[in-house]
């Protein structure tokens, strides 16, 4: 693919609103990779592996279940100096500015993230999720006389090789526009129809994924460790985290309390990763109430 | 929210209830703006008619925070955030979980208060308060609510729109911006006392024509959003990083690492970024 590595070319917007992802290579100089790779084992200690128990990620499909649980690392931001440095150069790094300005359009936004995702051979899958079919406000796809808005692009940065059949991150290309349910062998990837791709990427590439796509993770296969460090952006106007200021009394003020129970619910700030139950109303145009 | 109500709120972007509010509740609450009368904003002149021949008048008059009013005022408020007509129609428009987003206000035309531009439009497209139709299911980002304390009459002015114009994929003519030439496409809806109107904010063009009735237009409004769609108010206020995510988290952070740092918040214009040829990142101007 024809690109200046600072700008978002004609085919690679194509190549996105065809496909619903993008990997932009040698967005990261072998430097750059040695540096997070040691920040991270820097905090190597502070990785945890998620629990299979239950199904794990793979949601018990038997195509994606592995012997151990996804190896994760947050809070990469606020680490100490100078481990930190490597992830905020990532956070607004000139690759990612030029094609999120051109998927979310300027003003984007982190909403969540950065979390590494880690992996040694047998490591689980996830499930694949995201669709464009039921729509999803929070991570909608759309495109208009020759611009695209994208309201959730993940950035995923690899700090090592994946190659064909190691397994990792997979897409179902197209996805992103598909106006039926998504099968349930889909899925699971117990009869992805062929239709789900694994991308091959080297360390110091970086992808970008439309959430709206129907994504997800295949078994880890490689002889190495995966790492990819996920950057969760939003366009300006959306949210899916539900940040500091959620309740009713922290965004608008200890005031709220003495509203009734349907009021106070329609107060809730924005977000989708509630949690808890967020409170919803129902109406049967005669009375309002919370419903169970 | 029956079949009718969902096809003429698909066409046009807009949709009005008759008699949703008791004389008394009419009462209650005009009586409260009339008690809060020495707090009303008076703007500055010409502000929303901004460039218009047309909508061009004295200035608007507004009066903010009627949820935190003192007892009993807040009431009358209170009880249109979540009356039972909006929840079931809200429910529909903007989904299951919508939430307030900011508002509630009201405006208190006296004759010859100025207009507002026509403002919103399907094209650009708008991610914040865009209208969306999939499968049999609707979806609005952004949906005002507004409750008329007065009546308005044919030509009186008032809220205004261009009906259809949330689907509309070319960028709107300056005279319809304005009113000075509208093409014969704005239409100014007649309400009573009582009545509540929903129209989609920022999809569907709308704005306010100059008041030319004797008595007050009172209109109280209300701006809801979908679950993750998020415009201004309280947002605007909490988007700055060391707000949002805490001063410890973005202590040392460049400018260009700050910017993509802010909040949710659709209002604001500080966050841009650009990045030259040689890959230098920078915030762009104003």
């Amino acid at each position: 693919m024809d690109s200046n590595k600072y700008v978002m070319s004609d085919e690679e917007k194509y190549f996105f609103d065809l496909t619903g992802y993008l990997v932009v290579r040698g967005a990261l100089t072998p430097e750059d990779i040695d540096k997070c790779n040691a920040a991270i084992d820097y905090y190597a200690k502070k990785i945890r592996a998620r629990s299979v128990d239950d199904g794990g990620l793979a949601r018990g499909s038997s195509t994606l279940q592995g012997q151990t649980g996804r190896l994760e690392l947050t809070g990469m931001l606020g680490w100490e100096k100078p481990y930190r440095e490597p992830f905020r150069e990532l956070l607004a790094h000139p690759v990612v500015v030029s094609r999120l300005n051109g998927m979310c359009g300027k003003g984007f936004r982190l909403d969540h993230g950065p979390l590494m995702i880690g992996a040694t051979a047998g490591t689980e899958g996830h499930q694949l999720h995201g669709a464009g079919e039921p729509f999803s406000p929070a991570v909608w796809y759309h495109q208009q006389n020759g611009a695209i808005y994208c309201r959730g692009v993940t950035v995923a940065w690899q700090l090592t090789d994946v190659n064909d059949g190691d397994g990792g991150f997979a897409v179902v290309p197209g996805s992103h526009k598909a106006c039926e349910p998504t099968p349930e062998g889909v899925r699971t990837v117990e009869d992805d129809m062929g239709l789900a791709v694994q991308p091959v990427m080297k360390a110091g590439d970086v992808l970008f994924f439309a959430e709206t796509a129907t994504h997800g993770t295949l078994p880890w296969k490689g002889k190495g460790e995966r790492r990819s460090i996920l950057f969760k952006y939003a366009s300006r106007g959306v949210a899916r985290s539900v940040g500091r200021f959620f309740t009713p009394e922290a965004r608008f003020g200890e005031w709220t309390k003495t509203l009734s129970p349907e009021q106070h619910a329609v107060l809730y700030g924005p977000g989708v990763h509630t949690g808890a139950e967020l409170p919803t109303l129902e109406s049967d145009g005669k009375k309002t109430w919370v419903a169970e | 929210m029956d079949k009718r109500e969902r096809y003429f709120w698909d066409l046009t972007g807009y949709l009005i209830l008759k008699d949703v509010l008791t004389a008394d509740e009419i009462a209650a609450a005009n009586e409260a703006i009339d008690h809060c009368a020495d707090r009303i904003y008076v703007g500055q002149p010409n502000e929303g008619a901004q460039d218009s021949e047309t909508l061009r008048g004295t200035e608007q008059r507004v009066l903010h925070g009627l949820l935190e009013l003192e007892e009993p005022y807040c009431v009358p408020f209170r009880k249109m955030l979540v009356h039972p007509q909006i929840i079931m129609r809200l429910n529909v428009m903007c989904g299951r979980g919508f939430r307030f987003d900011h508002g509630p206000w009201v405006t208190d035309s006296a004759k010859g208060t100025e207009g507002l531009v026509m403002h919103g439009q399907g094209e650009p497209h708008k991610p914040y308060v865009a209208y969306h139709h999939q499968n049999n299911r609707m979806h609005c980002g952004g949906v005002t609510v507004t409750w008329q304390l007065s009546d308005i009459n044919a030509g009186e002015g008032g809220f205004a729109c261009v009906p259809g114009s949330h689907k509309s994929r070319f960028p709107m003519p300056q005279g319809v911006r304005t009113c000075d030439d509208d093409l014969g496409v704005v239409l100014q809806p007649e309400m009573k006392a009582g009545d509540v109107i929903f129209f989609m904010d920022g999809a569907q063009t709308h704005g306010t024509h100059a008041w030319r009735a004797e008595h007050h237009r009172r209109s109280v409004l209300f701006k809801y959003a979908d679950r993750t769609s998020v415009r201004t108010g309280v947002a605007k206020e909490i988007a700055p990083p060391e707000i949002y995510w805490g001063k410890e988290l973005v202590e040392g952070m460049t400018e260009t690492q700050r910017a993509v740092m802010y909040g949710p918040c659709s209002s604001l214009h500080t966050t841009k970024l650009t990045v030259d040829d040689d890959g230098t990142v920078c915030v762009e101007e104003g």
